[in-house]
């Protein structure tokens, strides 16, 4: 059984001056005044710099939306993710400041991420090579946030290297097509970027996660994240979105239907089906994010073939996998590996 | 804008009592015509003609800095302004033909106006030319304002793209090498975090003049994201470009960078990557200008990689 049921677009639990402060000052400093970034989400700015402002992901969104459009110059995003990690929320940045290692401040994103990275989820995965750090946004959606995406993987790799962790072998993966400003991703990211990926995410090589950093300090990194632990709201943890993403991923060979799901939520499937609308996904979509996610996981960490998937994902048999990979990504199986390098 | 428009507030003054004394001089000495005297059609076409003197005359003194051309400019404009003004009143107002001032205010402006305006456009084409010189190391002979990046006020890498296309293809028409380096800030993200964007965007525009004032003539910068700059080298070897490159760290290195809130002086590094078009890197079916990009981002890379594993 669940406890609760995750986030929607309309809850308002992000406290406005921690999101949404830097970002208004960048564009200040880019020449497009706070007000116009606020347009049409109904916050004043003189509120935000109350500091209590709580406000929820629909204006967030919009938000970023707004900057992605008035601010010149395609870095924006950038700039305003090395503001986000380790962020304003006291307990996380102690926490992250405190953290000894990569690993350790990856662990702290995936638990305790939503204090400071709201609207995504971090979710690692290990093979014997790398460690795999996945993104998904609140909405569900891989192609439509592409802003989100940029700002996480900039906050990620500033702090990593604000305290001391080399950032050099990893290799990120983006769901979209190469946007017209390939070269931002280059600079702020790294030589290895590949896009038309399908999954949001990045490969960590793992000597990279243990080694040590100058600052770490053991004691006061668990003290931290304990007290994350009890500061982290139990409703503000995920989405209702990445909430039924996970109930469908953690059991991907049988996957629960739209009404068992419902069931497990205590909602009626037609009001599952509402606020999932909501965020502008639906089950069906969920349950394709969650497959493909795996299928492309398997494929370039272990290079499965499509019999292996197609028996990994419970597939009657390799052409109906493959039909669905091709529904997917445009792509076959073979396709994919070949186009985009592990 | 506010700031844009207090530099012609005298000439705009000056002509708003023009026109004011203009209409109250018709008003009070002409006839008000009937409404059914009036010719539509007429009205249309002259209210155009003043409609479109008072866009111009707007577009010109929200973008001009003053100056004699700006001023230039503004009288003939202004001119115009006054004769089609005119022009449009006649329609409304009846005057009697012992009135000869209408007559000679709707021809006399006119061509004072035109000579004005010449006088204007030749003054504009002179100061063009000295512009041109001051801009030739950002632009390159192609000018396109989508390209410019607002921050440094170089082009960006589309522009860099596009002019490294032609740039390449010319050059090997010609047998000459292009160089390509990339220049990277050392620890531009500390910069951001510890001053804050203002200043790092203040670092990157005083770097960006640095850089201009030591490079030769035809060389061609541009921003190409974030804390890096590409230089396009046209003609040049490697040895030449590598020794730029060295040139350009050296300036760079004895920079005293000073933030907003303190005199302490700072200094900063940069690593640059250096690449040349020639028969080395020559793989098919990727663009030449592309393949030069990658080849310097590589080396870029590779110096970066040699400066941390010395520095640990």
């Amino acid at each position: 059984v669940i406890p609760g049921i995750g986030f929607e677009s309309q809850h308002k639990f992000i406290p406005a001056h921690q999101q949404v402060l830097a970002l208004a000052e960048l564009a200040q400093n880019r020449g497009v005044h706070p007000d116009k970034l606020l347009r049409g989400t109904g916050i004043f700015y003189e509120d935000i710099c109350s500091a209590q402002l709580l406000i929820n992901p629909k204006q967030m969104l919009l938000v970023y939306k707004n900057a992605e459009r008035l601010i010149e110059g395609k870095e924006v995003a950038f700039l305003y993710g090395q503001y986000l990690l380790p962020g304003h929320q006291a307990l996380f940045s102690s926490a992250m400041m405190a953290a000894s290692n990569t690993q350790d401040a990856l662990t702290l994103l995936e638990n305790f991420g939503q204090l400071a990275l709201p609207l995504m989820q971090t979710r690692l995965r290990y093979d014997d090579r790398d460690c795999f750090v996945q993104f998904l946004p609140a909405s569900g959606d891989d192609y439509q946030s592409r802003f989100l995406i940029e700002t996480v993987v900039a906050a990620l790799i500033s702090v990593c290297r604000l305290l001391g962790g080399s950032t050099l072998g990893w290799r990120f993966l983006f769901a979209y097509p190469t946007p017209d400003y390939p070269e931002q991703y280059q600079v702020h990211l790294g030589d290895h970027i590949t896009f038309d990926a399908h999954i949001n995410g990045v490969f960590i090589p793992r000597e990279h996660l243990s080694a040590l950093w100058p600052r770490g300090a053991t004691a006061n990194f668990d003290m931290a994240c304990s007290a994350c632990q009890q500061a982290l709201p139990p409703l503000a943890q995920q989405s209702l979105a990445q909430q039924v993403y996970q109930m469908l991923l953690v059991q991907i060979q049988q996957p629960p239907g739209l009404e068992l799901v419902a069931q497990m939520l205590e909602l009626s499937p037609a009001s599952l089906k509402r606020k999932l609308k909501d965020w502008g996904c639906s089950y069906q979509q969920l349950l394709d994010a969650a497959r493909r996610h795996m299928a492309i996981y398997y494929i370039r960490t272990q290079g499965m073939s499509s019999e292996q998937l197609a028996f990994k994902l419970n597939y009657h048999d390799k052409h109906n996998f493959k039909r669905s990979f091709k529904r997917w990504t445009g792509l076959t199986p073979a396709a994919y590996t070949s186009l985009s390098p592990a | 804008m506010n700031a844009q428009l207090k530099q012609h507030a005298g000439k705009l003054i000056l002509l708003a009592i023009i026109i004011h004394l203009q209409l109250l001089l018709s008003l009070s000495f002409g006839e008000t015509k009937s409404w059914s005297q009036i010719d539509w059609l007429d009205i249309a076409g002259e209210g155009g003609a003043v409609w479109l003197c008072l866009v111009w005359l707007a577009l010109l003194v929200s973008v001009r800095p003053n100056g004699p051309v700006t001023n230039l400019l503004f009288g003939g404009f202004a001119c115009f302004l006054v004769a089609s003004g005119q022009d449009l009143l006649d329609e409304v107002v009846r005057f009697t033909p012992e009135m000869a001032w209408n007559d000679w205010a709707e021809s006399i402006p006119m061509p004072i106006g035109m000579v004005l305006m010449t006088f204007g456009m030749m003054s504009w084409y002179r100061e063009q030319q000295a512009l041109n010189l001051q801009l030739q190391k950002r632009e390159r002979g192609l000018r396109d304002h989508r390209h410019i990046d607002r921050v440094t006020g170089l082009a960006n890498a589309q522009y860099l793209r596009k002019q490294l296309t032609e740039e390449i293809e010319q050059a090997r028409h010609e047998q000459l090498s292009t160089a390509l380096l990339m220049v990277d800030i050392d620890g531009f993200r500390q910069v951001n975090r510890r001053l804050g964007v203002v200043d790092g965007d203040r670092l990157l525009r005083e770097l960006t003049e640095i850089l201009l004032l030591n490079l030769r003539r035809r060389d061609l910068l541009c921003r190409y994201a974030g804390d890096r700059f590409a230089v396009v080298l046209p003609a040049t070897c490697q040895t030449m470009a590598t020794l730029i490159a060295g040139q350009l760290e050296g300036v760079v290195q004895h920079f005293a960078f000073r933030a907003s809130n303190s005199d302490q002086a700072q200094f900063h590094t940069v690593s640059i990557g250096v690449a040349v078009d020639g028969f080395k890197i020559a793989e098919p079916g990727q663009p030449p200008a592309e393949q030069l990009l990658e080849q310097a981002n590589y080396q870029l890379a590779k110096v970066k990689d040699q400066r941390v594993s010395v520095a640990a």
